[in-house]
């Protein structure tokens, strides 16, 4: 097997090198300008898809991948395998194929410095790439998800690979129940995902870093996190969070108990935005999940929602008194700086909940709550400043009827 | 009434104002139905004078540059004692005026009043309301707010459509290439200097024709003004314009109290155009039209072609007493009453229509 594996990159890398050393980066060629006049699509779209694709605009043709000879006019001299015609490889046959080129830096470094090259290596680590090593030709190999002839650059965001599709392109297999089925995978992960908070910020926030499928499992390396290693993965994009709770006591408590540490309270696939419902010991708490009123977890569960209820109480009172004060006209700038300040106050009480330390989400809704306070003077302030204007324009319109009747009378008096 | 005998007696020995008070004494407005009219040119010329009074009191703490002007305004309305109230009846009234201007005008051409000897009356009005309108457009920049900047972008980048000398226009009314500090400093010194002293000259012009020519009867009111009689001028007249500008006060007052003009927020040169861009609302008929018309018309740019045809009906409706033949001689002239309706409907149903969105 290994040496079948040497045979063909030898024979890749000499087609490459035969490519080069024919003058001229290899493209098409006779494969392209033949399958473009057949008439079984199968057989034609190849060649129309391969006009975009990524390879194709660096220089690199069929015989790449296929073998045979691309000069040739006879399609029994193109299709020899005597010339290295090897046909459609098999999907085993795949990733050592792309990792042939793409595991090569001197090669590579040509077309794009930048580009890794190390999916090959990662790849063999992933549960695709092991189960492919198994025997098991279901698993997803490099054309599963950068598609065959029309591969774009991942940053092109028409590729099945830019951070918009790649849900799309995992749910071509792990959205399929039978499939799944038969490595006892559910397959509801995807639509879960679809109502999670990373899926809304990728897709109606326009946010590209928001995570999709491959910024929790890897892409080439895809792989399930382990219970260990979830705070983790959150921890690279939540670092304060990730922080704030391994310094907490739930982290100890939470390995003993063998629970992962985000997922635990925040799932996996389907993480929704949080809300300071999810604090105390009610039905819907997180808290209740594990603690009673009556336990020190409860108290302090209790204790931290009573915090954020006030602060996020106040601050909507203050919001919509600062409200009500602009549709009346008056400018609240001032007003609107508090209002922000409480509100990141608040954001940032949210975070220290994950230290559950009531001191600590305390310091930071009293500063929400005088920030709120402040907002609420300058709301009453405007407030009175309307009663003022509108009593200062009832004495001016009462001045100005009195001339008015004043001037009518002496018009009435003059023509009588 | 001593000291105000004791003052004019002190004016004509030197000014000899004798005559002068004379005239105004024998002066005389004829009374018929539509005499009410009459009262829209007096009420413009007040909001004329509260915009002089109120734009010198904003002028002590307004400063014209891009990086001052927002914030010297948001320092008018916030901090300078009844500054909201001046701010808020600059704005007001300056609407109140194009609008009583309006009125004004048709109730003009409604009553044929523009009809020989009075064609230099209707010039210098059209001139003024032309002049009303350029003080809004000039005024609306000064705050350096975002619909302003982009308003003011769009209502400029118009003028590039004049063939030959379009460009050139566009870089005088800019100051530049684009929308810049400049083109604020350059429509402060058109607003506050320049424009000031033209409308004036052209108040002055006005008022001193209609004083030379007296006020005149529309057709077939003729009798009903002769069976009522003419009003004096001094007192009585002027007694009812006051009771019409006291009106006028208490109206701009309650709106400037309950309904305080917006400042919105700086403008950002850089930031992207937002939604519902629109110009003061006495020029949404033009601009609804423009983006009514397809983008080209028998090979012809549509703006330009829109443009085109507004300038042409701007320059007819200012010949209107040379083309009015029938009312120069007196006869009656329903084409011209048709005309006047059908523009009024075509200004009164379009700016409603953008109002309600229609056009979004």
């Amino acid at each position: 097997m290994r040496r079948w594996y040497v045979i063909l990159t030898l024979g890749l890398c000499a087609t490459i090198v035969g490519a080069q050393e024919g003058g001229g980066p290899a493209t098409g060629g006779s494969c392209v300008s033949c399958h473009l006049e057949l008439d079984e699509p199968e057989l034609r779209e190849p060649a129309e898809l391969f006009a975009g694709d990524v390879h194709n605009r660096g220089g690199l043709g069929c015989v790449l991948c296929h073998g045979g000879d691309a000069k040739a006019e006879e399609v029994d001299e193109a299709m020899d395998p005597d010339r290295g015609f090897r046909g459609a490889p098999a999907a085993g046959e795949i990733p050592v194929l792309c990792g042939s080129c793409h595991g090569d830096a001197a090669f590579i470094k040509r077309f794009d410095p930048n580009l890794p090259t190390d999916q090959w290596d990662q790849y063999r680590t992933s549960i695709h790439g092991m189960r492919l090593a198994e025997g098991d030709t279901k698993v997803a190999t490099c054309i599963s998800c950068h598609g065959v002839h029309g591969i774009m650059a991942a940053s092109d965001p028409r590729s099945s690979v830019y951070p918009t599709q790649v849900v799309a392109t995992c749910a071509g297999c792990h959205a399929d129940s039978e499939l799944m089925g038969g490595y006892g995978i559910s397959a509801d992960q995807v639509s879960r995902y679809r109502r999670s908070v990373h899926f809304l910020a990728l897709t109606e926030g326009n946010d590209l870093s928001a995570p999709t499928c491959n910024d929790c499992h890897g892409s080439h390396g895809a792989t399930p996190p382990g219970v260990d290693s979830i705070s983790n993965v959150c921890g690279a994009c939540h670092v304060m969070n990730m922080e704030l709770f391994l310094a907490s006591p739930h982290a100890e408590a939470f390995s003993a108990m063998e629970l992962a540490a985000c997922e635990a309270c925040h799932g996996n696939h389907e993480v929704l935005l949080p809300n300071d419902d999810w604090l105390g010991v009610d039905e819907e708490s997180v808290c209740g999940r594990c603690h009673e009123r009556d336990d020190t977890g409860g108290e302090v569960a209790l204790a931290l929602r009573a915090l954020m209820d006030r602060g996020a109480g106040v601050l909507l009172n203050a919001r919509s008194k600062v409200d009500d004060a602009e549709r009346a006209g008056m400018l609240m700038e001032d007003s609107a700086v508090a209002l922000e300040e409480a509100h990141q106050e608040l954001v940032t009480a949210r975070t220290q909940v994950h230290l559950v330390s009531v001191a600590a989400v305390e310091e930071h809704t009293s500063a929400a709550l005088e920030a709120a306070e402040s907002a609420l003077a300058d709301a009453a302030e405007a407030r009175e400043e309307i009663r003022f204007r509108r009593s200062g324009l009832l004495v001016a319109l009462v001045f100005i009827l009195l001339a008015i009747v004043a001037l009518v009378l002496k018009i009435k008096q003059l023509e009588r | 009434m001593r000291f105000v005998d004791a003052i004019t007696r002190f004016l004509d020995e030197r000014l000899d104002i004798r005559p002068l008070i004379e005239f105004a004494g024998e002066k005389e407005v004829p009374r018929h139905r539509f005499e009410g009219a009459y009262f829209f040119g007096g009420l413009t010329l007040f909001f004329f004078l509260i915009q002089v009074a109120s734009g010198v009191l904003l002028l002590l703490y307004y400063r014209p540059t891009a990086e001052a002007a927002f914030e010297s305004v948001q320092f008018i309305v916030t901090r300078v004692p009844f500054g909201w109230l001046v701010r808020s009846v600059h704005s007001w009234s300056a609407n109140l005026m194009v609008l009583s201007a309006f009125a004004h005008m048709f109730s003009v051409v409604f009553m044929k009043s523009y009809a020989k000897p009075r064609e230099m009356t209707w010039w210098t009005g059209c001139l003024l309301l032309a002049m009303a309108m350029g003080f809004g457009f000039s005024g609306y920049l000064l705050p350096w707010n975002e619909l302003a900047f982009f308003a003011t972008r769009v209502g400029t980048d118009m003028v590039s459509k004049v063939p030959l000398v379009g460009d050139w226009l566009l870089r005088f009314l800019r100051g530049g290439e684009d929308v810049t500090g400049a083109t604020l400093t350059r429509f402060f010194g058109f607003h506050v200097a320049v424009m000031p002293l033209v409308i004036t000259g052209l108040i002055g012009a006005h008022l001193a024709f209609v004083q030379r020519q007296g006020i005149h009867v529309p057709r077939g009111l003729e009798d009903d003004a002769e069976r009522r009689g003419g009003m004096r001028f001094l007192p009585n007249f002027v007694l009812r314009e006051l009771v019409v500008w006291l009106v006028g006060l208490a109206i701009l007052c309650g709106l400037a109290a309950f309904f305080p003009w917006e400042l919105g927020v700086k403008a950002d040169p850089f930031a992207s155009a937002p939604a519902g861009i629109t110009p003061e609302w006495y020029f949404l008929f033009m601009f609804e039209t423009l983006k009514l018309i397809p983008g080209m018309v028998l090979g012809i740019e549509g703006e330009l072609l829109g443009l085109g045809a507004f300038a042409l009906a701007g320059v007819l409706w200012f010949l209107i007493p040379v083309l009015d033949r029938r009312a120069r001689r007196g006869e009656p002239s329903p084409l011209f009453t048709a005309v006047g309706w059908f523009v009024l409907a075509y200004i009164v149903v379009m700016t409603g229509l953008s109002f309600m969105g229609v056009f979004l």
